[in-house]
């Protein structure tokens, strides 16, 4: 891409902060939060209100303090983002990695069951399976997990492949290595850049994925507040809170734009790493 | 002919990966397939008959070939609710999401190689990244808060368009959620293609040699940036399928993907795993003739030697 480097740089870095506030945010909430996320403090029971002091961002229609259920589900969006997003790449570099080194039949029957998965329409599948199992956070983190490990699994697997030609691997094939050792004392560094960015992406991903399934009801139970759910529980109430449904939106959207720029300032950051120019 | 033929023989080994799979999600996750299929209300007596129709004592292999000779015959089993068999339901679906698909594919993949083609034409890194900026921030919007929002400015507070519901006019408002996504890749995509073709040789010869500026943009530049677009074109059905589950939710749409949500929240798992099935078997077909057109397209893949 034509961008310049150093202003894709500074996207990430612009990334890279907005995450930072975020996870400090998610962290420091029970102790930065005005009120507790789950009772009801304003005196209307029934009616939403308004933005207005003490309720910064308002009240939902039982009376919860919305500033404080955004707090508290930024607690959750990160937790399924950073549990489901680590089950992906387990899954997504063992494939890629091995199916690249290895070759073969393996690689084909590999590239073959990426394929199959590929076929299903993400979030289609994802509620299938969300539907067969209990609904819950552990539900949540595997089915996330399991739709998302494609894109990994087929870039990691054009980087082993490329890398596996050069002549350091051909070296220490040489030397005598088993390919056990040499994928991971050898390629798997090499390889590290690349996995960093997509945990970034796919970060990104995650969050959109767990946000469709808690609108869909398919997320965590209540009362725990999900920023999907806020918004699906706002419909109802649209005509006359429409802030129901504008914050959490806004609050999606900055975590997943914030991990989007992360991923392409990390992009720049190793391009420039590897064609230094 | 013969890349074809390939291709199409993996296809066919894909699709038995999908039944497998699918097959796997209904029948050996759960602990009790017979009330799956049979739904939550049904009497012993009904279990005990599925159990035997199904095949669900005999063995794992046995019980997936039996799947896969009822698959083959249309058989998707019958929905809980409805009693409709799952395969009329979705092919009576179908059509509204299809429509749905279309209406918001084509218009934002324009839109998106329009936008491309015009800040294209500027030189500088600038608006580069806020091509860049712009379509990430796009692509972090949920489609189905867009939806929302959309309904509520312009059906709502507006009243230009109607609060959801099938028609001509109801298509405006869940096409535009849907397109957003699209038009917003496609603008990047054409955007890098086109500047990188732009920086070629040819472009600037064309230019000194006095050809307008208009002929070399449009004729030379933009049909050797939309060929990688040709594969692209080819729809990302399985992205798109993915998409309108949520559309079709917000907005009250017909189709497909709201009768997956439904069936999930009624535990109608025949026709959620029907759906599911039947999604994957699109995309599959759908990638092989992409591919037999592309392939019949590009010629140069047609005269590559083998």
């Amino acid at each position: 891409m034509e961008v310049g480097q150093r202003s894709q740089l500074s996207l990430g870095w612009i990334g890279g902060t907005m995450v930072t506030l975020m996870v400090v945010a998610a962290l420091a909430a029970p102790w930065v939060a005005p009120f507790d996320p789950l009772k009801a403090v304003a005196q209307s029971f029934g009616n939403p209100t308004a933005p207005a002091l003490p309720f910064v961002l308002g009240t939902d229609e039982l009376g919860r303090d919305v500033l404080s259920r955004l707090l508290y589900g930024a607690r959750v969006s990160l937790l399924v983002a950073v549990v489901a997003t680590t089950m992906t790449l387990l899954i997504g570099v063992t494939i890629g990695v091995t199916a690249g080194y290895v070759g073969g039949w393996v690689d084909t029957v590999m590239m073959r069951v990426t394929d199959v998965v590929l076929a299903f329409p993400t979030v289609l599948l994802a509620i299938a399976l969300a539907a067969l199992f209990e609904p819950g956070l552990a539900t949540l983190f595997v089915v996330i997990g399991l739709v998302s490990w494609t894109s990994i699994a087929r870039t990691l697997r054009g980087e082993v492949l490329s890398l596996r030609e050069r002549d350091y691997i051909a070296a220490a094939r040489a030397l005598g290595g088993s390919p056990l050792r040499l994928m991971l004392r050898h390629l798997v560094p090499n390889v590290v850049p690349t996995i960093v960015v997509m945990a970034a992406l796919s970060t990104s991903n995650t969050i959109l994925l767990d946000a469709g399934l808690s609108f869909l009801g398919l997320g965590v139970p209540v009362p725990t507040p999900s920023w999907g759910r806020m918004i699906s529980d706002s419909e109802t109430y649209y005509r006359l809170a429409p802030w129901l449904m504008i914050f959490p939106g806004l609050a999606i959207v900055y975590a997943v734009a914030a991990f989007n720029f992360l991923g392409y300032g990390l992009l720049a950051r190793f391009e420039r790493d590897n064609h230094p120019s | 002919m013969m890349v074809f033929l390939s291709r199409f023989a993996w296809s066919m080994v894909t699709l038995l990966g999908v039944t497998f799979l699918a097959f796997t999600v209904a029948f050996v996750i759960p602990s009790d397939p017979a009330r799956t299929v049979a739904g939550p209300k049904a009497d012993r007596q009904t279990l005990a008959t599925i159990r035997q129709e199904l095949g669900l004592d005999q063995t794992l292999p046995v019980q997936y070939f039996r799947y896969l000779g009822r698959v083959v015959h249309g058989d998707l089993g019958r929905s809980y609710l409805t009693r409709q068999n799952v395969l009329d339901a979705i092919i009576d679906r179908l059509p509204a999401t299809a429509f749905l698909a279309l209406a918001s594919f084509l218009p934002s993949a324009l839109l998106g190689i329009a936008v491309a083609c015009v800040t294209a034409r500027r030189q500088g890194t600038t608006t580069d990244l806020a091509v860049l900026i712009g379509s990430l921030l796009l692509l972090s919007i949920p489609t189905f808060w867009v939806g929302l929002l959309l309904l509520y400015v312009f059906a709502y507070r507006l009243h230009l368009f109607p609060l959801g519901g099938f028609g001509i006019p109801n298509v405006v408002l869940p096409a535009c959620t849907l397109g957003l996504g699209t038009a917003a890749y496609y603008a990047r995509l054409v955007h890098t293609n086109l500047r990188e073709v732009l920086q070629q040789e040819y472009v600037r010869t064309a230019l000194a040699k006095g050809l307008s500026p208009l002929r070399v943009y449009g004729k030379h530049a933009l049909r050797n940036a939309l060929i990688p677009l040709t594969t692209l074109l080819g729809l990302d059905l399985a992205g798109l399928l993915s998409g309108v589950v949520l559309t079709e939710t917000v907005f009250n749409w017909p189709g497909l993907g709201r009768l997956a949500v439904e069936a999930v929240f009624n535990q109608d798992i025949p026709v959620i795993m029907g759906t599911v099935l039947f999604s994957a078997f699109l995309v599959v077909a759908v990638n092989i003739i992409v591919d037999g057109l592309y392939l019949l397209i590009d010629p140069r893949i047609r005269y590559r030697p083998s």
